[in-house]
C-alpha cells in the first residue's frame, strides 16, 4: 500500500476518533440536560389536610398531601389511620367500595384491597403504603410513615 | 405562443432544478401483478395517513396549549369555538387510529408473504422503527387532551416500563420528567409528538420508501406471475390514489359521524373511572398484564409480561435474519404459523379487552 494512503487513512481514523471524543461531552450533557432532577420529598414532611370536625366518624376520603392522593379512614370508634391511595400495580388512584365488605379497589386492572391495606385480589404485588396521622389539637396531619 | 413560452419556462426551470434524472428513474419502477396485488396498498395508506396527520396536527397546533391549567380549555376551545375545529380534531385522531390499523396489516402482509427476505431485510427494520414510533405518537399524543382517561392511561402505560432492568426506571424518568404526571409530563409528551417523533419518522418514512423504489416491490413466494408488470407511475399510482380516496371517504365519514369526543378536565385525586382501558392498539398489552397474576414462581408479573413483550419484539424486529429459508427461496411454514397465532392473540385481547 502506498505511504500516502497510509496517511491518509490514519488521518481518518483519528478524525472519526477525534470526532466521537468530542461527541461523548455533548451527549452527557444532552443527557444531563433531559433528565429530571430528583424529587425534593417534600411529602416527607407532614401536610395538615384539615380539621378533625371535616372528618365525620366512619367516614372515608381521599386527600392531598403534596402530588400524593391518601385515604384518611376516620372509623367509627373514633381512630384516624391513613393509607396512600395509589394502587401498587401500576399507579391508578384506588376507590372506596363498601359491598360485600368495606375494601378498596382499583379500576384499572381489578386489584382489591381490604380495609387495612392489604392486596387480597388482582395483580397488585404489595399492600397499600401506610401514612403516619398527627392530630395536633383540632389539626390533622398526615405525613409519609 | 403560450405553449412556446410555457417551454422555455420549463426548460429554464430544467436547467436549476436537474431532476430529470431522478424522474426518469421513479418511472421506471415496476410494481408485480398477480393475485396478491391487493395488499400492497396497505403501505401507501398507512402514509396516505401519515400525512393527513401532520396536516391536521399543524393546524392543531396553533391553539393548542401544553399545560395543565390550560391544555383542556384549549382543547375545549378548538372543539367549540375555533371554525371548523372539531373536525379538525376529530379527523387527526381518527386518521391516528386508521394509520395505526394500515400499518398493522401491511406489516402483517409483508409478514406472511414473506417480503421481508433478502434483499429487503433494511426495509423491514426501517419499517420495525416506523411501528415503534407510530406507537410513541399514539402514547405521547393521548396525554395532550388531558382528560380523565388521558391521565390514567398515561398513568399505567408510564408505569409499565418501570420494571425492566437497567434502564426502566430511567427511560421512564425521562418521558415523564418527574415522578408524577404533571407538567413536566405534558411539556415532554407534546416535544416528542410534534419535534422529536416526526422529524425522526420524516427520516425513516424516506429512507423507506427510498429502499421500496430502490429494491422493488417484492412478489410472495410461490406466486406465479402470469401478467405484466404495472408501471408505478402513473398505472399503479392512480390505482394508490382511488385507495386513498377511500380510505379518506372512511376517515370522513367516521370524523363527523362518530367525532372523538373530549372527556372531563383531569383530577389526579380522583379515583380511575371504571371501565378504563387504553387505545386498542395496546389492549394486547393492557390484557396481558391483567392475566398475569401478581407474582410467577416467585417474579413479579409485570417483569415477566415486560420481558416477554420486550424479546418478542427483539426477535420481531431480526425476522429476516431468523427465517433463512425464505431467504433461500424456501417455504417457512413455522414462521408462518407464528404469525397467525400472533395475529389471532392479538385479535382475541383486543376483542377480549371490549367486550367484557
Amino acid at each position: 500500500m502506498p505511504a500516502a494512503e497510509t496517511r491518509r487513512d490514519f488521518l481518518k481514523l483519528a478524525a472519526a476518533a477525534w470526532g466521537a471524543l468530542c461527541a461523548l461531552p455533548v451527549i452527557a450533557m444532552v443527557l444531563q440536560y433531559i433528565t429530571p432532577a430528583a424529587p425534593r420529598g417534600a411529602s416527607a414532611l407532614p401536610v395538615m389536610v384539615g380539621r378533625t370536625t371535616d372528618f365525620s366518624e366512619g367516614s372515608v376520603r381521599i386527600v392531598r398531601v403534596g402530588r400524593d392522593p391518601v385515604i384518611l379512614i376516620h372509623s367509627a370508634s373514633g381512630q384516624f389511620r391513613a393509607l396512600s391511595a395509589r394502587c401498587t400495580h401500576l399507579g391508578c388512584v384506588v376507590q372506596y367500595q363498601d359491598l360485600p365488605v368495606p375494601h378498596f379497589a382499583c379500576n384499572c386492572h381489578g386489584s382489591q384491597f381490604d380495609f387495612n391495606g392489604n392486596n387480597i385480589a388482582g395483580p397488585a404485588p404489595r399492600p397499600l403504603p401506610p401514612y403516619r396521622v398527627t392530630l395536633e389539637g383540632q389539626s390533622v396531619y398526615l405525613s409519609k410513615a | 405562443m403560450r405553449s412556446g413560452r410555457l417551454l422555455r419556462i420549463t426548460s429554464w426551470l430544467s436547467v436549476r432544478m436537474p431532476f430529470g434524472e431522478t424522474v426518469a428513474f421513479l418511472r421506471a419502477k415496476e410494481v408485480p401483478s398477480h393475485r396478491k396485488t391487493f395488499w400492497y396498498y396497505f403501505g401507501g395508506l398507512t402514509l396516505f395517513f401519515f400525512v393527513i396527520q401532520i396536516l391536521t396536527g399543524l393546524l392543531l397546533a396553533v391553539y393548542y396549549q401544553p399545560a395543565p391549567e390550560h391544555a383542556h380549555e384549549s382543547i375545549v376551545n378548538i372543539v367549540n369555538r375555533v371554525p371548523q375545529g372539531w373536525l379538525i380534531r376529530s379527523i387527526h385522531a381518527w386518521s391516528a387510529h386508521l394509520m395505526i390499523a394500515m400499518l398493522f396489516i401491511h406489516m402483517f402482509s409483508v409478514y406472511l408473504l414473506k417480503a421481508y427476505r433478502k434483499p429487503r431485510e433494511m426495509m423491514w427494520l426501517s419499517g420495525f422503527v416506523m411501528l415503534l414510533l407510530v406507537l410513541g405518537f399514539g402514547f405521547t399524543g393521548y396525554l395532550l387532551p388531558w382528560d380523565t382517561k388521558a391521565y390514567f392511561a398515561t398513568l399505567i402505560g408510564t408505569e409499565v416500563p418501570k420494571s425492566l432492568p437497567l434502564l426502566g426506571a430511567w427511560g421512564v424518568s425521562l418521558v415523564k420528567g418527574a415522578d408524577y404526571i404533571g407538567e413536566e409530563t405534558l411539556t415532554r409528551m407534546y416535544a416528542l409528538h410534534v419535534t422529536i417523533l416526526p422529524l425522526t419518522a420524516l427520516v425513516v418514512v424516506a429512507f423507506h420508501t427510498l429502499l421500496n423504489q430502490y429494491l422493488g416491490v417484492s412478489t410472495p413466494h410461490g406466486e406465479t406471475v402470469t401478467r405484466k408488470p404495472v408501471p408505478f407511475y402513473p398505472d399503479f399510482a392512480y390505482r394508490d390514489c382511488i385507495a386513498w380516496c377511500a380510505g379518506f371517504a372512511v376517515l370522513l365519514a367516521l370524523a363527523t359521524l362518530v367525532p372523538r369526543e373530549l372527556g372531563e378536565k383531569a383530577n389526579p385525586m380522583a379515583s380511575a373511572p371504571e371501565g378504563m382501558r387504553p387505545e386498542w392498539y395496546f389492549l394486547p398489552l393492557y390484557e396481558t398484564l391483567r392475566i398475569v397474576p401478581a407474582t410467577v414462581v416467585g417474579i413479579q408479573g409485570e417483569l415477566i409480561v415486560n420481558g416477554a413483550v420486550g424479546i418478542l419484539m427483539g426477535l420481531w424486529a431480526i425476522i429476516p435474519f431468523i427465517d433463512r429459508r425464505s431467504g433461500r427461496g424456501l417455504k417457512s411454514p413455522v414462521f408462518t404459523a407464528v404469525g397467525v397465532v400472533l395475529i389471532v392473540y392479538i385479535g382475541a385481547t383486543i376483542a377480549a379487552a371490549l367486550l367484557t
